[in-house]
């Protein structure tokens, strides 16, 4: 296990350098880029060449250099100095901003799944138990709409129509969780609903067709036959077996969440991750660009590591050596 | 005669079109997947007759009088008989844009798709054929590509090439394609276990024709079930880049951008602007979604009997 550990641990690294690679290639690549943001911003009435400005600019922020040097560059300061750089327009430090907004998208990603997790699983199995009955009716056709509404709209209702109505709008400025859990957790429970539907979606259904495969198996039948009540053989066999492609999903679900956090936070005011992006998108702040998308990669391969791990938990039968 | 007419008929009513026949299939088992094909119909429609079906251009701000004068609309008006569904913050006619917004989810939709398509073929069919190194090596860059969260990646791509609709729904195509390119490729994987794909080995057909003759038909089902599955998902991540400002430029009228923050700092003064683009955009995607899932269960043997109800 220890071996098959470090081995896919091994794997990412190639993985992660093709995706540096990729992102700061073309970024730096492809023209109109920050520098003509940050040239746009200055006062030009000095009447200075342009030209003359923009490669002193280059030389400052070391991009005059070929791109493998740069790419070559950003790899040796990471590793030796822990260094992400500084963000070129937005003036920070792209590892101490990483880190504070972090912690952010990390509590939205988790109560989403939480809160998916806890709705998406009694009722897929209420749904399977209770095939092609009316309720099972109402949740397929829940969890298809769950899908389809765009998250983004469902936030501008949930803002507008309280507001309207009750006077009530969700609180404007962050909180942080340790300042204020209370607080915090008014304002990241919403966001976090909204988030989760389109993940409780796609579970709900998954759930259900696992849970009909599986109460076709023999082994139920089996365990029907002598004697077990519905509850038993429900809960301690069906369940279980059912849940391996559904931690799959789930898995699948965090770049979901990730991509989400970008709507989400953009609706809500908080400041995460996904936000992050967005605004340096916008500016195309390279350094940030680059950092926002090693993090992201870099939880999306853990994900999927965890989730081949969980894979040997549930079913005994998989062994990894 | 007479009996040979009689003879005959059966023959005729035999050799029936196998799309008719499809579709009168999808008709008796899956009324529900039937509406919803019948609803994402009429808006594609609606997309493509925009100009005839919306009472004023999408852009319009005034209209010209018969006595040669222009009269500027309202703003932010509430919904009457000459704007059925209110003017937006600039005096925009709001049901014109809502049914020219259909026109820019319907290509976003169809011409995605098709790109996507043809992206997930040229990849995941020779990668799925071939194997071995070719195969090793095609798959360790879909894996690096497939690292990043899908509207992350959106919204880098668009940061570098510029938002406009065709870069949009390349982009789109593209990202959806690559993701596609799996499940192509395991699907070409079981075809080639094929006897008749060996047999044509055998007798030395040339690949690219075993390639379409052989294995593209084959997959051709699975093919159109991604396609109404993947869809949905390009109509929200455009509608999303547009809400976020990334995506189709104003002043096109792209459901997503009509809800943009911009247009949120008018929603409490007049809330129904804030429904009419989301709720269009939903019932298409919704019937688009109920509709994959009716295909998938007609043409997708293996989930079969499983997932098999009267969507």
């Amino acid at each position: 296990m220890t071996t098959y550990i470090i081995r896919r641990l091994l794997l990412t690294i190639p993985t992660l350098l093709i995706v540096t690679l990729l992102t700061t290639a073309a970024l730096r690549i492809i023209p109109g880029d920050a520098i003509d943001v940050l040239i746009g911003q200055m006062d030009l009435s000095g009447k200075e060449d342009r030209g003359l400005l923009r490669a002193e600019l280059e030389k400052q922020l070391g991009i005059d250099v070929p791109i493998y040097v740069q790419y070559f560059r950003w790899w040796r300061d990471l590793l030796l100095h822990q260094d992400l750089g500084d963000a070129v327009i937005m003036g920070f430090d792209v590892k101490d901003q990483i880190i504070q907004r972090l912690p952010v998208t990390f509590e939205l990603g988790i109560l989403a799944i939480v809160i998916a997790i806890l709705i998406s699983f009694p009722v897929a199995i209420l749904s399977a138990v209770r095939q092609d009955s009316w309720l099972d009716y109402i949740f397929r056709s829940l969890a298809i709409l769950f899908i389809s509404l765009p998250s983004f709209w469902v936030g501008i209702m949930v803002i507008v129509f309280p507001s309207l109505w009750w006077n009530w709008s969700p609180p404007i400025i962050y909180v942080h969780i340790w300042e204020d859990p209370w607080e915090n957790l008014k304002m990241i429970l919403l966001p976090a609903v909204i988030m989760g539907m389109a993940i409780n979606g796609v579970n709900m259904r998954l759930m259900r067709t696992m849970m009909l495969e599986v109460v076709r198996e023999d082994y139920i039948r089996t365990a029907y036959s002598k004697g077990l009540a519905e509850k038993v053989v429900i809960f301690r066999h069906a369940v279980k077996n059912a849940l391996i492609p559904v931690i799959t999903v789930l898995g699948l679900g965090v770049p979901v969440v990730i991509g989400g956090s970008v709507i989400i936070e953009q609706i809500f005011g908080l400041p995460g991750m996904g936000r992050l992006a967005v605004e340096a998108a916008f500016l195309r702040d390279f350094p940030v660009i680059i950092g926002v998308t090693l993090v992201f990669s870099l939880f999306v391969l853990l994900i999927i590591l965890i989730t081949d791990l969980s894979y040997a938990w549930l079913d005994p039968r998989i062994r990894y050596s | 005669m007479a009996q040979q007419i009689g003879l005959g008929a059966p023959v005729a009513a035999e050799r029936r079109n196998p799309f008719t026949d499809f579709a009168m299939r999808l008709v008796r088992t899956k009324p529900l997947g039937t509406a919803s094909a019948v609803i994402v119909l009429v808006f594609f429609f609606v997309g493509v007759f925009a100009n005839f079906i919306a009472p004023y251009g999408y852009n319009e701000q005034k209209i010209r009088n018969p006595d040669g004068t222009t009269t500027r609309f309202e703003r932010l008006s509430s919904p009457s008989f000459s704007h059925f569904l209110g003017t937006d913050s600039i005096g925009r006619d709001m049901f014109s844009r809502v049914i020219y917004g259909a026109r820019i989810s319907m290509l976003v939709g169809v011409i995605g798709s098709i790109t996507s398509l043809i992206v997930s073929c040229l990849i995941g069919i020779p990668s799925g054929y071939f194997g071995g190194k070719f195969d090793l090596v095609v798959q360790r860059f879909i894996d690096a590509w497939l690292v990043f969260p899908d509207l992350i990646l959106l919204i880098l791509l668009v940061a570098l090439v510029g938002p406009s609709l065709w870069n949009i729904v390349f982009i789109l195509g593209l990202q959806y394609g690559l993701g596609g390119s799996r499940s192509v490729r395991g699907a070409v994987i079981g075809i080639r276990q094929n006897a008749y794909i060996e047999a044509s080995q055998a007798v030395g057909v040339a690949t690219p024709r075993i390639l379409l003759r052989h294995v593209l038909p084959n997959v051709a089902p699975f093919l159109l079930v991604l396609v109404t599955t993947r869809m949905p998902g390009m109509m929200l991540a455009e509608s999303g880049l547009s809400f976020l400002g990334l995506g189709v430029p104003p002043p096109a009228p792209s459901w997503g951008g009509m809800l943009s923050s911009a247009a949120m700092s008018y929603m409490l003064r007049a809330p129904l602007l804030a429904i009419w683009p989301g709720l269009a955009l939903s019932i298409v995607v919704y019937s688009t979604n109920m509709f994959g899932d009716a295909l998938r269960d007609l043409l997708d043997p293996r989930l079969r009997g499983a997932a098999g109800g009267r969507y």
